[in-house]
């Protein structure tokens, strides 16, 4: 049994499913189309989102890949506003005693202004991660993602992102997910998000995100989205009480079954 | 090792027209005509060219006036009644005042200037070299049997002197990777593999135009239609007369070396002749003979193949323009022969062609001959509504008859091919800033083709614009195709026709941001089948453009994509150097990055870098035959320096 959850972790870091541990519980309730969100606070979608870090802010994340205690994910993002952006970072943990995967995060993203008024997000997240297996040893490997977001108009924005652009030399080269994601999100009002991602992973074949978000009161979102690859559909809710937020969500694969996470961001 | 460089540096005067430019005809007739086994790379040099050379609209010759891309007959007509009256164009508002509409005025801007003078003299050097990073097995020194015997490098030097409107002197010396470069320098073999140049003149006394050297012929109506692609798309070039293209290009055939002239026009008569005489590549083994296309020589096998057939070709024309009708009679004829004189083919070609321009409406007729072969063609152009066009097009054939940019007569392979094809399209444009295109194509082909026997191409596209910095690009197409294969009935192998579907639907949405930063964003995806196989493709880029100085501008792209075969693959047209051209074909699994920088420290001197990487996944070796290259990537490095003199 133990060895099947190992061989479950494995596949499961080299796969778009890591992605999946990895997103925040917002991103997660949104079916993951979180790349054109100029607000998405962990950043794990765009690290362009960074950019807008107006207060430093603590953000811990928790999820449990299809309700299995040997696939946690626990992580802890710290980011820092900056002139003009924000500098994050981050260590986050997944797996078990037979395989422990463990990643060191810093990122950077500012704002600039091309000749215009209007604003683009532009951010870059370098990742290190190690990874242990019982018996046989330990490998690491680093990669480089950037992200950028467009707020075209006020409720509208395109976001596009590349995940491990840049990978480091090293046994794990190859296993890192390279990943390609378009995005836009769309606001109606203050109380409806509409969010669409088409991402490819080199490996796969495309996959289209949706997410939606409606804030009955300010305090209070209720989401919900899906994607095709793989197929899962998410529901989730967040409570933001100013410098306290909290965000849940669950995931269910079509095979696999409920992911559970929870995320909770603290300014000051 | 190579020759050293001659850095020459070329002024950049204005911008470059390129794929990042809202020119979705071009990229998708590039595809198409890639698609169909043409070489685009002759069409998009054409109109690079044309855009690095723009044409003073107020002191360009008539022809040159009726050859620019995107207008109509009737609308260059109106610009010189325009300056005919007196007038004088200041910019592009001139241009509607004169009576062109604003997708012409957008079409033309990229290939015209308006100057207070002209200029007495411009020179114009470019200096190019390419180099794969990870050289093929045809590169290793321990390679047994058949290697390449030349370096990886690339060498591609372009000189062009313009004196006044009339004058034009113009070489090329090109060598590409593998080729050797040879010492002491011949006739057959000047350093470089490949040499071309010529001297034009245009516009001397009943001259207009002459040019001695390497030229190439656009046949406007005549030989079915003209040539090429570019009869159905908006950026049809509208030649009114046969016109004489000088060559310089690092293209090693499509052209003629020899000499042509044209008359100016008297009470609205024209003639043209021109004569040619070179030799190319190919192999002869009687009875059968093959041209080589490809210019490249750069094994002992391909060098044994240069220079073996020699082609002499005698063109002549008449053409009659006036007022809104024009006729064109041609008659070439070519002959092939190898170097002892031994002949092989004969070929004359006749054609009368006619156009009717009145308003809204073009009618072409074409009646041709080639041997004991008629051939007919029509095609017709017509606004029916305002912003509505359609067109009409059938031809029914020999193919290869003399297109400007193949054999004269005759195909690569030295054969004559029939040809029966029909299409139609229609483009509506509901607002000013939306438009819809819906075109059909279906063509036959002889069994005895390399290419389909048949294929019916249908595609759709919608354009719609929000202001001046997002525009939206669906299109949605469809190609069957019909050709020879091998079948398995009762246990045996039989001959058959076998029919392919290919689907394709892309996305793409390209983003203005400021002046200085633009995006570009495609998703598409292909959908293959033949026989019980399906496969599918997968592409997905974001490019972007940014130009955070005037003197420095950077292209960079990312591609990820994914094909489950070759018949899924995807195309995506690159920016890349000046006169150059790249449309990759992808297949298997992968990711292209590049990323493309243009210096201009001066304003006579621009220097573009281009370093483009492609990787691909779950793979051993990356290419094929000499060029198979251990690992998984393939990288290139490409550089060219322009410089550019002008005076006035």
């Amino acid at each position: 049994m133990r060895i099947g959850l190992l061989l479950l972790a494995l596949c499961l870091a080299d796969s778009s499913a890591g992605q999946t541990a990895t997103r925040g519980a917002r991103a997660a309730a949104l079916g993951g189309a979180a790349a054109a969100l100029a607000n998405e606070r962990w950043g794990e979608s765009n690290p362009a989102a960074w950019a807008h870090a107006g207060a430093p802010s603590l953000s811990l994340h928790a999820v449990q890949l299809y309700g299995l205690d040997e696939l946690r994910h626990a992580a802890a993002l710290a980011v820092l506003p900056l002139a003009g952006g924000g500098a994050a970072m981050g260590v986050g943990t997944f797996g078990f005693d037979l395989y422990r995967e463990t990643a060191l995060t810093l990122g950077y993203a500012r704002k600039v202004r091309p000749r215009t008024h209007r604003p683009i997000l532009v951010g870059a997240r370098l990742r290190w991660h190690l990874v242990r297996i019982r018996s046989y040893g330990s490998a690491s490997v680093s990669g480089l993602s950037a992200g950028i977001v467009f707020p075209v108009e006020p409720g509208f924005s395109l976001g596009a992102t590349a995940a491990n652009l840049l990978v480091g030399p090293g046994p794990l080269r190859s296993e890192l997910p390279r990943l390609a994601s378009l995005g836009a999100a769309y606001s109606v009002g203050r109380r409806f998000l509409v969010s669409v991602e088409i991402g490819k992973d080199v490996r796969r074949p495309g996959t289209v995100r949706i997410g939606t978000e409606f804030r009955p009161v300010d305090a209070v979102a209720l989401r919900c989205g899906m994607t095709t690859d793989p197929p899962t559909g998410a529901v989730g809710a967040g409570l933001d009480l100013g410098r306290l937020t909290a965000d849940v969500a669950t995931e269910r694969h079509l095979v696999l079954g409920w992911t559970p996470s929870l995320s909770v961001h603290v300014t000051w | 090792m190579f020759a050293p460089i001659f850095i020459v540096l070329i002024v950049t005067v204005g911008p470059t027209v390129d794929t990042l430019e809202v020119d979705h005809d071009r990229e998708r007739l590039a595809e198409e005509m890639i698609e169909a086994g043409e070489d685009p790379s002759a069409l998009e040099e054409e109109l690079q060219e044309r855009a690095a050379w723009r044409i003073d609209l107020n002191t360009a010759t008539e022809e040159a006036v009726r050859s620019l891309p995107g207008i109509t007959p009737a609308e260059a007509a109106a610009v010189l009644a325009f300056r005919r009256r007196g007038g004088r164009f200041r910019s592009d508002a001139d241009l509607r005042k004169a009576g062109l509409r604003s997708d012409a005025v957008t079409a033309i801007q990229p290939y015209i200037r308006f100057s207070p003078k002209p200029r007495r003299m411009q020179l114009e050097f470019v200096q190019r070299w390419t180099r794969t990073l990870d050289p093929g097995r045809g590169y290793g020194r321990d390679t047994t049997g058949t290697r390449y015997l030349g370096s990886p490098d690339g060498l591609s030097t372009r000189l062009r002197l313009q004196i006044g409107k009339r004058l034009t002197l113009g070489g090329t010396l090109d060598k590409d990777p593998g080729e050797p470069i040879e010492w002491p320098i011949s006739y057959e073999r000047p350093g470089f593999d490949f040499a071309a140049g010529y001297a034009a003149v245009e516009e001397v006394g009943v001259i207009g135009q002459a040019v001695l050297g390497d030229f190439s012929v656009d046949l406007a109506g005549g030989l079915l239609l003209g040539h090429g692609r570019m009869r159905a798309s908006s950026i049809r070039a509208t030649h009114a007369r046969v016109r004489l293209r000088p060559h310089s290009s690092s293209r090693e055939h499509g052209f003629f070396r020899g000499v042509g002239v044209a008359t100016r026009a008297w009470r609205g008569w024209s003639a043209v002749g021109f004569l040619s005489r070179r030799f190319l590549d190919g192999r002869v083994e009687a009875p059968s003979w093959r041209l080589s296309a490809s210019g490249l020589h750069r094994t002992q096998t391909e060098l044994d193949g240069r220079r073996a057939i020699r082609e002499s070709v005698l063109g002549a024309g008449l053409s009659y323009r006036r007022s809104f009708v024009e006729g064109a009679l041609i008659m070439v004829e070519a002959g092939y022969e190898t170097p002892s004189s031994l002949p092989l083919r004969r070929r004359r070609s006749v054609s009368g062609s006619m156009t009717v321009s009145r308003g809204p409406f073009r009618l072409a007729l074409e009646a041709a001959r080639r041997e004991d072969a008629p051939a007919v063609a029509a095609s017709l152009h017509l606004d029916p509504a305002p912003f509505t066009r359609v067109w009409l097009r059938a031809l029914d054939s020999f193919d290869g008859a003399l297109a400007a940019h193949t054999y004269a007569g005759v195909d690569g392979t030295g054969q004559t091919r029939r040809e029966t094809s029909r299409e139609a399209g229609v483009r509506i444009r509901p607002a000013e800033n939306a438009a819809a295109t819906l075109s059909s194509r279906w063509q036959r082909r002889p069994s005895s083709s390399s290419l389909p026997l048949w294929t019916r191409h249908v595609s759709a596209f919608v354009d719609v614009r929000a202001g001046a910095w997002l525009h939206v690009h669906l299109r949605v197409s469809e190609r069957r195709t019909e050709e020879d294969g091998a079948c398995m009935y009762g246990g045996r192998t039989l001959r058959c026709a076998v029919s392919s579907l290919r689907r394709g639907l892309r996305l793409q949405a390209e983003y203005a941001h400021s002046r200085t930063l633009r995006i570009r964003l495609r998703i598409e995806t292909t959908h293959y089948r033949k026989r019980t196989k399906v496969a599918r493709g997968m592409l997905m880029f974001q490019d972007i453009r940014w130009e955070p100085t005037p003197a420095l501008r950077i292209d960079a792209r990312l591609l990820i994509f994914g094909a489950d075969d070759y018949g899924a693959r995807l195309y995506a047209v690159e920016n890349d150097l000046l006169y150059t051209f790249a449309a990759p074909a992808l297949a298997g699994r992968g990711m292209r990055r590049y990323i493309l920088a243009r210096i201009t420290p001066r304003p006579d001197l621009s220097v573009q870098i281009k370093y483009g990487l492609t990787s691909y996944q779950d793979v051993r070796t990356v290419g094929s035959g000499l060029d198979e290259a251990p690992g998984r990537q393939m990288r290139a490095l490409r550089v060219q320096l322009r410089l550019r003199l002008g005076s006035e």
